[in-house]
C-alpha cells in the first residue's frame, strides 16, 4: 500500500516481490493476501521481507490492510491473519 | 523502510558456518521476516536478468539452499514455508540456461518437490477435511468473524490460529509445486506431487 493510499496487488511467483508492485517506492504497509476459489480470504498476513516494519509497526501495517480492503468490500477474517512481526529488536 | 540485509555479506559467510553465524546475531532467534529479506536477496541475485558470472550465481543457489534448510533448522521459519522458498528457488533454478551446473539437491525439481511432501502439516485426508470445516464456518460468518476495519490496533489482535494456519501451508506449498511439477523425473515423487495436486481441486 503506497504512501498516498492506493494498493498493487501482484500474484506469487518465483521472483515476484513487493518492490515490483510499489515499483520500489515507500509504502505504508505490505503483506500477503491468498483467496480460495469462491473469492474469500484464506490467508492475510505482513510478511513482506523488504519492507518489514519495525516491531511496534507490525500490527499497524496488518490494520492498515484489513481497512484498505475492507474499504474495498472485501473483509479479512479473524482467523486467517498472522502477524508476522517486525524487524529484530 | 528499506532492506535489511545485505547479499554481499552473506556471501562472505562460509555455508557450513552459517548456522553459527545466524546464531550468534539473533541469539534469540531469527525473525521470519528478516530471512524473508534474506531469501528475497538470493533470489534476485539467482535471477537470470541478473548478470553474474555462472560460479557467483551457483554459488547463491547453494547459499539460498543452505540459508532456508537452516532458518528450518533453527525453528525460525516453519517447514512449509522452508518447502515454499526451495520451490521458488528451484524454479528460478529452471530459468537459467545454460542451467546451473551441480545445483544443490534441494534445489532440483526432484528435490525439491520430495523436501515440499516430507514437510507437508497436514495428510490428504486432514486437509480436505479441514478445508470442510473452514467452507462451513465461512458459511455461518457473522459479522464477529471478520477483522473490523478502521480501528486501532495491536499485535495481541492477531494471534496465529493453528488449525486455520495449517491449512493455509498446505496450500501454500500446493500453489507452489506446479513450478516444478512438470520436470520432476521420479515416477513415485512426480505421482505423489499429482494426488496432490489433485486434492487441491478439494480444498
Amino acid at each position: 500500500m503506497g504512501e498516498n493510499g492506493q494498493f498493487s496487488i501482484v500474484p506469487a511467483g518465483p521472483g515476484i516481490h513487493h518492490t515490483i508492485a510499489s515499483g520500489d517506492e515507500k509504502v505504508t504497509a505490505a503483506g500477503q493476501i491468498t483467496f480460495n476459489s469462491q473469492g474469500a480470504v484464506t490467508m492475510f498476513d505482513n510478511f513482506t521481507g523488504h519492507y518489514t516494519p519495525c516491531t511496534e509497526c507490525a500490527a499497524t501495517f496488518i490494520q492498515r490492510g484489513v481497512d484498505a480492503f475492507g474499504l474495498a468490500g472485501i473483509r479479512i477474517p479473524r482467523r486467517v491473519i498472522t502477524d508476522y512481526g517486525g524487524k529484530a529488536p | 523502510m528499506a532492506a535489511q540485509a545485505g547479499l554481499p555479506e552473506l556471501r562472505s559467510v562460509p555455508l557450513a558456518d552459517l548456522p553459527e553465524w545466524v546464531g550468534s546475531r539473533f541469539p534469540e532467534g531469527a525473525p521470519p521476516q528478516w530471512w524473508l529479506s534474506v531469501f528475497e536477496s538470493i533470489e534476485i541475485g539467482v535471477s537470470p536478468f541478473q548478470k553474474v558470472a555462472p560460479d557467483q550465481r551457483k554459488e547463491d543457489f547453494e547459499l539460498g539452499a543452505t540459508a532456508v534448510t537452516v532458518a528450518v533448522d533453527r525453528g525460525d521459519i516453519s517447514p512449509s514455508l522452508g518447502a515454499y522458498w526451495l520451490l521458488r528457488l528451484a524454479a528460478m533454478a529452471l530459468r537459467i540456461n545454460p542451467p546451473v551446473n551441480k545445483l544443490p539437491e534441494v534445489l532440483t525439481p526432484d528435490g525439491s518437490a520430495e523436501w515440499a511432501l516430507e514437510h507437508l502439516s497436514l495428510s490428504r485426508e486432514q486437509a480436505v477435511a479441514d478445508a470442510r470445516g473452514r467452507r462451513a464456518e465461512y458459511d455461518a460468518a457473522d459479522d464477529d468473524f471478520y477483522a473490523p476495519v478502521g480501528v486501532e490496533s495491536q499485535p495481541a489482535d492477531f494471534q496465529p490460529d493453528h488449525q486455520f494456519s495449517a491449512l493455509h501451508e498446505v496450500e501454500m506449498i500446493l500453489g507452489a509445486l506446479p513450478w516444478v511439477s512438470s520436470k520432476v523425473t521420479d515416477p513415485r515423487i512426480s505421482a505423489e506431487v499429482q494426488e496432490w495436486l489433485d486434492t487441491r481441486a478439494l480444498l
